[in-house]
């Protein structure tokens, strides 16, 4: 499969994407009603969620898998899979957490097949875009600038280390979670983890005086 | 954690020493640290600065996701389609302009045979 570019931009103005932790009270009960419908099988109810839903689980797969195109195949096979075991939801998480934890297995089992046929190493030279500007242009820019910079490190990650950093610090998954859907062991994710946010804080918050390591060269 | 090779002073290196020890702790996110780590960072400014660090930056990625605008055409289509078929439905969500075609073609298709029914009437009756 060819490598398509990555479109994955920031933008400073957070109204761009209200799907995910700003979602309000009264949107949070549709989509409990929404999910809830189709639990009971009815499928116009799940197309609702796959269109409410959808944007925010391709950013999740497009930041594991680092490729559009992959992202897309991922995202495709997330929903088959929600669609088909959506009767076995207890509603004892939110569907968007359930979600992200399939998207998640999904983009893992992935890789694992991508990395057996590919032996090319796969570069991603797009830039990232941060188009627009809050009210205070400084501030705005200084804090695009970083989180373009983080964004960036993050896609500099090896792929396991990144799955875990996103899911636990992006996506808010637990501990028990990551572990579950990657395959490893809760310690084995905790301590990638913390190997994850010790290479991105190195590489985008240096503290003053500190040189920049082997292993944050490499990364760059 | 890399040592600032302007130190020399030995309780210096001896502290960052303790830094590289206590570096798993302070990039945990429950916030709560062993007795040494904290009797460590309770004298390290090094640790304070790398702690608030750490704060800031995961701070900044429970962020990233509100602020990403991603390119996602056609692809609710594509996933809907995905879920037909494997419903077995996929005749139901024909898109109107393949629709229209295919209802065009076949109107075309009546015309053109009613007027080859017409010419043959014509012709026999001549």
């Amino acid at each position: 499969m060819a490598q398509q570019p990555r479109r994955l931009r920031i933008v400073t103005d957070s109204t761009r994407n209200p799907g995910r932790s700003r979602r309000s009270k009264s949107s949070e009960i549709d989509m409990a009603a929404l999910v809830d419908r189709a639990v009971d099988g009815e499928r116009e109810a799940f197309d609702e969620l796959v269109r409410l839903t959808h944007r925010d689980a391709f950013g999740l797969a497009l930041r594991l898998t680092g490729n559009e195109e992959d992202a897309r195949d991922v995202v495709q096979d997330a929903y088959l899979r929600a669609y088909r075991s959506i009767g076995r939801f207890r509603g004892d998480a939110r569907f968007s957490t359930w979600l992200y934890r399939i998207v998640a297995n999904a983009s893992s089992t992935h890789l694992t097949k991508r990395s057996r046929h590919r032996h090319d190493e796969l570069v991603d030279d797009t830039q990232i875009v941060d188009q627009r500007p809050d009210t205070d242009p400084v501030v705005a820019a200084e804090t695009g600038e970083l989180r373009n910079e983080l964004d960036a490190a993050i896609r500099d990650l090896p792929p396991r280390l990144r799955a875990v950093v996103v899911l636990r610090d992006v996506y808010d998954l637990s501990h028990d979670a990551i572990a579950d859907e990657l395959g490893i062991s809760v310690s084995a994710a905790k301590v990638r983890l913390h190997r994850a946010r010790r290479r991105l804080r190195e590489q985008v918050f240096s503290l003053p005086g500190e040189n920049l390591t082997g292993a944050t060269i490499h990364a760059r | 954690m890399p040592v600032d090779p302007t130190i020399d002073d030995l309780e210096q290196v001896t502290l960052l020493d303790q830094c590289a020890r206590f570096a798993d702790e302070l990039a945990a996110d429950d916030g709560v640290l062993s007795s040494d780590a904290a009797a460590h960072v309770a004298q390290c400014l090094r640790c304070q600065a790398e702690i608030a660090n750490f704060k800031r930056m995961r701070r900044m990625m429970r962020s990233l996701a509100d602020h990403d605008d991603v390119e996602v055409s056609g692809l609710e289509h594509r996933i809907l389609l995905a879920l037909d078929a494997a419903d077995g439905t996929s005749s139901a969500r024909v898109p109107a302009f393949t629709a229209a075609t295919i209802g065009g073609v076949a109107a075309a298709a009546g015309v053109i045979a009613l007027a080859i029914r017409h010419r043959r009437v014509v012709r026999l009756a001549g």
